[in-house]
């Protein structure tokens, strides 16, 4: 590089990284898409009420007595928070986070509180699946609100002493952000339809859930506990995490892939061995549902096998860090 | 009516979780010697999992910690105390 009078030039080029605080401190547009995405989460259904019919009810927060003064209280605590955040930006975040994080913690309770009351229902078993449970389950809406809530609470929690010497700003590792997604999608269709029993023209019709099978609300469980050590392993990023949350999610996976095999084996063989005089009121449907669990399972599976190879785990994704690209020219004096 | 009581009953249930989380992850913390705030925040914020959480960075705050009590290393006590230095 020369100068008019063709002169070589001295490019003093400096990349600077702020090392000011101001400059680490999560930006808040996120954090209000996820309270939004939380609270909205709440809106959408957190139980599924299956008649033997084929009807639906769905009921969400609101339905609750005194549902919309908790939605209310909730909301005026997040926009208190963000509005500190505005001034002093983790004081408020933490205010908005908490607020958030009880309205995550409710949809995680009756989650919870739903699995007990089922359990206390008595059980009319056939071929291994409770049909009474089978009639109670989960909305999508649980699923929307658990996660915001924790994606909020990670923000805060990952700036915090000593846990963010564990978690680098400027880059996160690429695996944990990859297997939360076969491991969210298993979460959400765990409460849907995976097989239907008889025809919709019948008045008897037994809707299958993924939650209804034996055993699954311990799979549950232990499924939820995976995400979060998943999201842990995004936080903490050494690989001992990774390596035990690629360990739950070999063990979830293997349950889940047997789940949906079986399902799928055992409606086929139902249906085969159905005799035909019956079939028009006692058909066996596999959803897709059913496949796209036993896909994402699979999926899980190959990446809990991968968290225990060190050039899998190693890989990171950078993200946006505060760099200052300061160019000085310096022209020779004549 | 009924709604005060549900209203009382459903954040006295969450206040509940939180606290208790938060209590035990404080506990936990202060046996790895770890700030109060952020063990106080992590509990409340991620309940069970930050437990795990706590745990977690618990252990690789320990294993990172250089060991000062070695057998063939005099720490700075038994210094003070020697009468023969």
């Amino acid at each position: 590089m020369t100068d008019v009078f063709g002169m070589p030039v001295r490019a003093n080029v400096s990349f600077d990284t702020d090392q000011d605080s101001s400059e680490h401190e999560p930006r808040i547009f996120l954090p209000i898409v996820l309270a939004i995405m939380a609270i909205r989460g709440s809106l959408l259904p957190w139980v599924t009420v299956r008649e033997f019919n084929g009807e639906k009810h769905e009921y969400n927060l609101l339905d609750v007595k005194g549902g919309t003064s908790i939605l209310m209280t909730i909301a005026v605590l997040s926009v208190i928070g963000m509005t500190i955040a505005i001034f002093k930006r983790i004081t408020g975040l933490t205010v908005a986070s908490l607020a958030i994080a009880s309205l995550g913690w409710m949809a995680a309770i009756s989650g919870a509180l739903l699995g007990i009351l089922g359990s206390l229902l008595p059980s009319i078993n056939v071929a291994g699946i409770d049909l009474t449970r089978a009639s109670v389950g989960q909305g999508s809406g649980v699923t929307i609100t658990i996660v915001s809530s924790f994606a909020l609470a990670f923000m805060i929690v990952r700036r915090l002493t000593p846990v963010d010497k564990y978690s680098p700003r400027a880059h996160i590792s690429v695996l944990p952000l990859v297997a939360l997604i076969p491991l969210i999608l298993i979460a959400i269709n765990m409460h849907s339809e995976w097989m239907v029993l008889g025809s919709a023209e019948s008045n008897y019709q037994a809707i299958i859930a993924g939650d209804s099978l034996y055993g699954s609300g311990l799979l549950v469980l232990v499924l939820w506990l995976n995400v979060g050590l998943w999201i842990a392993a995004v936080i903490v990023q050494r690989s001992i995490v990774a390596k035990f949350a690629g360990t739950a999610s070999i063990l979830v996976s293997l349950v889940v892939t047997m789940y949906a095999v079986f399902l799928w084996g055992g409606g086929k063989a139902l249906a085969w061995l159905i005799p035909s005089n019956v079939e028009k009121w006692a058909t066996v449907t596999v959803n897709p549902v059913t496949f796209l669990v036993g896909f994402a399972s699979i999926s899980l599976l190959v990446l809990g096998g991968l968290s225990f190879l060190p050039s899998v785990t190693g890989r990171r994704l950078g993200i946006g860090n505060a760099v200052k690209l300061e160019t000085h020219v310096c022209t020779p004096q004549i | 009516m009924a709604g005060v009581f549900t209203y009382i009953a459903i954040f006295g249930m969450t206040l509940t979780w939180i606290i208790g989380w938060m209590g035990i992850s404080m506990i936990i913390g202060s046996f790895f010697q770890l700030p109060l705030k952020t063990t106080c925040l992590v509990g409340a914020l991620l309940g069970p999992l930050g437990f795990m959480l706590t745990v977690i960075i618990g252990f690789l705050e320990n294993h990172d910690k250089p060991s000062t009590h070695s057998a063939f290393q005099v720490t700075p006590t038994q210094e003070a105390w020697d009468p023969f230095l």
